[in-house]
């Protein structure tokens, strides 16, 4: 299907603490613009009107540094000219804490996924798996208020998916993060799903 | 990359400290000078260091033609202190009224060989505007197995050409070699003929050159490359010369003969041989602008240049070897040439064009 | 908004303000002379050019076309082919004239062979040598495009589908990849031919001169003193520009002509069976390679020997102490050269950057052929309008300003494919980790993207040394640099000193291409 030019009208959406909601409808409806509003990347072929609220405050005026939200993606996006350990420090650069404190932190992180092998490892010596599970642990290093996650799981196989699935929720309800998921595949959701295609107008 | 361009920029203003001087600022004297002779450029590299004990700071600059100076001094937008010239670019600074007298208040004329008739500038009065640096004489280099005896006539040249087709050309007019290589055939070709001391205006110069343009006409065809192209330079024509490429190679240089062999340009086994019975004999000469910034020092320089130590420097075989204009004994320099008067200015423009209305098609 | 006038900024000081200058400066000039004249003294000269720059244009394009296909040439061997001009024609000349090293390797190979060649082909000074010149350092430049934008199209996904229909690997290349190609190669082809008409260094080295291309007679008519030939030069740069158009018009008449020829053959539906002729063009780039590698050794040699005549093969005598005796002279000239290559490519690199940066934020993806203007003009006349406005000695900053205006365009079109094909979002991520713009820039995208930065910059300071013109015009007193002064000693005939300033021209280039690779090798 292609989609030249149209409108969505979405009502208002809210997502809590520990929540997922996902984003689903046909390709080039718009999906992944709208992450991109939301994360804060400016959209010039596109015009977008509504408001988007963290906590009660609305982030919409905010560059993207400033609206403290995660994003996690199919491409992965561990910087590939930066070790595991490097990555993860990147994240955690932006907090306060001692040099000591921060390598501790990330030396925990990794022995809990038991990947503390791979601290000096570059992104391309790892699986697939092995980086999505890092990616998401670097998206929560910079404790954002909310996290996305754009197709997170396409790029993996179907084992491997369930694995990754179970990994990424039980990670998002622990550290209670509101999250929001935009996948083709409904069996990704964990909960509501809303699909755009509704709210499609020519 | 950050760190690469640092180094590079580190580099490249620390590597080569720029050349100022701690004690006093030098004067500096911007020498517009031909530069495309390695053996001039170090003789003019010497002077600068000899002229430094002096607060001078001879600094050469190169030009492919020095006609570019002369241009720039016509439109009066130039910084040059000393410029190099003869001929044509006297002719046309002097018109212009660009040129400093200096010659009677540098009192060097005494000092000077009058028999080299520096007095005048291709028959134009030197009239105190420039100093006589150096003597011309027009000749051909050739190897010792390819022309016989010490000259060749314009009637010989065409035979050798036509027996060994391909090996004689000469440098494009206006190319100085190559104008005065036409002038030598014209003056082989009408025995010596007076007529061309006198401006192109006062005589009959279509009548007095046509036996060069049939005689050119019957050469042209037997030239290197059919006279489709000509050497840019005498010195291109000298390397092709040295490799065997061509049989003759012209020099202003009486000397050549030898310092050529000395610098390793030319094989051993090179001699010289006058085109027609003598050789067209000039003087090059030293001249001071108007509008030089550093007129006191310019002419220090030029006394400096003009000095026995420096005229004997020029002329040493090892290395220039331009002959003196002092009237002072050089014993070990090959003899000069038997002397023919340079033309009349006016020749110059007129021969070259029209040569290249007839010529390059 | 500061989009906005970073674009307004680097427009007004690369394009504008020179095109302006130029503008201007020949609405005052004297066309003095009648035109007919101007046009018998110059038609000559206005025909070879146009003959060779046509020439070489096609050969270079049908060349490329048909080498894209071998083997990528590496960014290592780009660095050896990024010989300045002015060493790779002293060198090559040495090399191929009628006296050089390949006639006298026959000449000692066949001892009943006399002498040394009197054909006119590869004559030291003729228009096909400057043609021979201009192909063997134009064609890998063409190449390298032309692979670059191979490498953006899903060529192998085509090929897979096209074998399938029964094409042979040759047919599909030149059905299907080159009408794509053509397209995408026309500026770097048209750079080609400017650069090829309005060069004045090569063919003083190795052009002919009777007639001579237009753009040398201009550039010595530009010296002669009386004032009817000032009338002349304007005549002359004005038939350069009509020279230069008519050029651009001829060759995308053939591009048409081209695209027409090979949409109709794919539409017959021809196909010859499958005849491979793989790995023959593996061997490619070792040619280049081969050759620059000789005209090296040939530069190194020349500029040790004493004497060397022919039918020497080796040289007779050495002159070791050339290059000590040298070294005072070259290190100013080192010096200006490379403060001035530095500076104008860090300020082109800088404009350029922040041009693809501004344009990549506005998701313009596409090469603006605006920004190459400079490179469409003939550099003699644009060159020629700066000097009559700010004289032949205008000091550091002009001659800077003249040189970023070359360098910046050189610049953008190295950087631009790399810099487009960058995901955005790689800073998206970083800034969505809490860095500001500037930071994400610096921390994530400068790192990703070394060593396509890094080339550009030394490609643009190869540019900068490599210019003679502008030096020559605007400051040759104060700014005398290695490629003027190579330039002014190579007409003097003496090869030996020659060489000397050409490899240590040569060497700049080649140390900071180097650099930029050694700097941002990959990791292991």
């Amino acid at each position: 299907m292609v989609f030249k030019y149209h409108q969505l009208v979405i009502p208002s959406l809210t997502v809590s603490a520990g929540e997922v909601l996902t984003l689903t409808g046909a390709s080039g409806i718009g999906k992944s613009s709208l992450l991109q509003w939301i994360l804060g990347v400016p959209q010039p072929d596109i015009t977008i009107e509504g408001q988007i609220k963290l906590n009660g405050e609305d982030v919409g005026a905010l560059p993207i540094e400033r609206r403290q939200i995660g994003l996690v993606t199919q491409q992965v996006d561990l910087f590939p000219h930066m070790t595991v350990e490097q990555n993860l420090l990147f994240a955690l650069a932006a907090k306060q804490g001692d040099d000591a404190a921060r390598h501790d932190w990330v030396k925990q992180e990794l022995d809990s996924v038991a990947l503390a092998d791979y601290a000096t490892a570059y992104p391309t010596e790892l699986s697939g798996g092995q980086a999505a599970r890092i990616a998401l642990l670097r998206s929560l290093a910079s404790a954002p208020k909310s996290i996305l996650l754009d197709e997170p799981f396409s790029a993996l196989d179907v084992k491997l998916r369930k694995t990754i699935r179970d990994f990424t929720w039980t990670t998002l309800t622990a550290a209670s993060m509101p999250a929001i998921l935009v996948t083709h595949d409904v069996q990704d959701a964990p909960g509501n799903i809303v699909n755009l295609e509704d709210y499609y107008y020519d | 990359m950050k760190y690469v361009f640092l180094l590079l920029t580190a580099i490249s203003i620390m590597g080569f400290p720029t050349n100022s001087s701690a004690q006093g600022k030098p004067k500096p004297v911007y020498f517009y000078a031909w530069g495309g002779n390695p053996a001039v450029n170090d003789y003019i590299r010497w002077a600068a260091k000899e002229l430094r004990p002096q607060g001078i700071q001879l600094q050469h600059v190169k030009v492919a033609d020095i006609a570019e100076v002369v241009k720039q001094l016509v439109d009066g937008q130039s910084n040059a202190d000393l410029i190099w010239i003869n001929g044509e670019n006297f002719h046309a600074l002097k018109q212009a009224d660009r040129l400093m007298p200096i010659l009677t208040e540098l009192n060097i004329k005494e000092r000077l060989n009058d028999q080299l008739s520096w007095q005048s500038d291709f028959g134009e009065p030197v009239a105190d505007l420039e100093v006589p640096w150096g003597v011309g004489q027009f000749y051909l280099l050739t190897c010792n197995t390819c022309v016989a005896g010490d000259h060749i006539s314009a009637a010989e040249l065409l035979e050798y050409a036509a027996e060994h087709p391909g090996r004689i050309t000469y440098p494009k007019p206006p190319e100085f070699h190559g104008t005065t290589f036409l002038k030598s055939l014209l003056l082989s070709l009408s025995e010596q003929d007076e007529a061309f001391l006198k401006p192109v205006d006062a005589v009959d110069a279509e009548k007095l050159t046509a036996p060069l343009w049939t005689y050119l006409d019957e050469l042209q065809p037997l030239l290197w490359q059919g006279g489709e192209n000509y050497p840019s330079s005498a010195a291109q024509q000298l390397n092709w010369f040295a490799n065997k490429q061509l049989d003759v190679a012209p020099s202003f240089n009486p000397n050549e003969v030898k310092t050529l062999v000395n610098q390793g340009r030319v094989p051993a086994g090179t001699k010289r041989i006058t085109l027609g019975d003598a050789a067209i004999t000039n003087s090059h000469y030293l001249a001071i602008p108007k509008s030089s910034g550093h007129p006191q020092a310019a002419k220090q320089v030029i006394t400096f240049f003009l000095s026995e130590a420096a005229q004997r420097k020029k002329a040493d075989l090892s290395g220039w070897g331009d002959p003196t204009v002092l009237d002072i004994a050089l014993p070990d320099t090959p003899a000069m040439l038997p002397v023919a008067a340079e033309f009349h200015v006016s020749w110059q423009a007129y021969l070259e064009q029209q040569w290249q209305q007839r010529y390059p098609r | 908004m500061i989009s906005r006038m970073v674009r307004v900024a680097i427009a007004l000081l690369w394009l504008i303000l020179p095109l302006g200058v130029v503008l201007w400066q020949s609405t005052t000039a004297s066309f003095e002379g009648a035109l007919s004249d101007a046009f018998r003294a110059l038609s000559g000269s206005a025909w070879l050019t146009f003959a060779v720059t046509l020439i070489t244009s096609l050969i270079v394009l049908f060349g490329a076309l048909g080498l894209a296909r071998g083997k990528r040439l590496s960014a290592t061997w780009t660095s050896f082919i990024a010989v300045p001009h002015v060493a790779f024609a002293i060198g090559l000349l040495w090399l191929v004239s009628p006296s050089g090293w390949l006639v006298r390797i026959v000449d000692a190979l066949l001892p009943m062979w006399q002498g040394p060649l009197q054909s006119s082909w590869l004559s030291s000074k003729s228009a096909f040598t400057l043609m021979v010149a201009l192909v063997l350092k134009e064609l890998p430049f063409l190449i390298l495009m032309a692979q670059a934008n191979v490498q953006q199209m899903p060529v192998l996904r085509w090929q897979q589908q096209a074998q399938a229909l029964g094409y042979s690997r040759r047919r599909f290349w030149w059905l299907i990849v080159v009408p794509a190609l053509l397209r995408r190669i026309r500026l770097p082809l048209y750079i080609i031919a400017i650069y090829t008409v309005s060069v004045v260094d090569i063919p003083l080295l190795v052009g002919p001169n009777a007639p001579a291309l237009l753009a040398q007679a201009v550039f010595e008519l530009n010296w002669q003193f009386n004032s009817n030939t000032q009338g002349l030069v304007h005549w002359g740069s004005l038939l350069l520009v009509l020279v230069a158009i008519v050029t651009l018009v001829v060759l995308r008449v053939v591009e048409w002509v081209l695209q027409r020829w090979l949409s109709s053959l794919a539409a017959s539906g021809k196909r010859t069976p499958v005849a491979q002729t793989t790995g023959k063009r593996a061997g490619l780039p070792w040619f280049w390679a081969g050759l620059a590698v000789i005209i090296f050794i040939s530069l190194l040699l020349q500029s040790v020997q004493q004497s060397w005549f022919y039918p020497s093969l080796w040289p007779q005598g050495w002159q070791w102490s050339r290059w000590l005796a040298e070294w005072p002279y070259i290190a100013p000239l080192l010096y200006n050269t490379w403060i001035l290559a530095v500076l104008s490519a860090t300020l082109a690199w800088l404009s350029a950057v922040a041009l693809l940066e501004v344009q990549a934020q506005r998701q313009q993806h596409q090469l603006h052929v605006g920004w190459l203007a400079m490179l469409m003009v003939p550099q003699l006349v644009l060159v020629l309008g700066w000097q009559q406005t700010i004289g032949p000695d205008s000091g550091l900053i002009g001659l800077l300003w003249s040189h970023t205006v070359f360098c910046f365009p050189y610049a953008y079109l190295t950087l631009h494919g790399a810099y487009h094909a960058y995901p955005r979002r790689w800073l998206w991520q970083a800034r969505s980790l809490g860095y500001g713009p500037w930071a994400a820039w610096f921390k994530i995208l400068v790192p990703m993207l070394k060593r396509p930065l890094a080339l550009a910059w030394a490609m643009a300071f190869s540019i900068s040394v490599a210019q003679y013109l502008p030096t020559q015009w605007l400051a040759p007193v104060t700014h005398p640099t290695l490629t003027t002064e190579a330039v002014s000693i190579a007409s003097g005939g003496d090869w030996r000193l020659g060489s000397v300033y050409a490899l240590a021209q040569w060497a700049s280039v080649w140390i900071v291409f180097m650099l930029a690779l050694w700097g941002t090798r990959a990791r292991n």
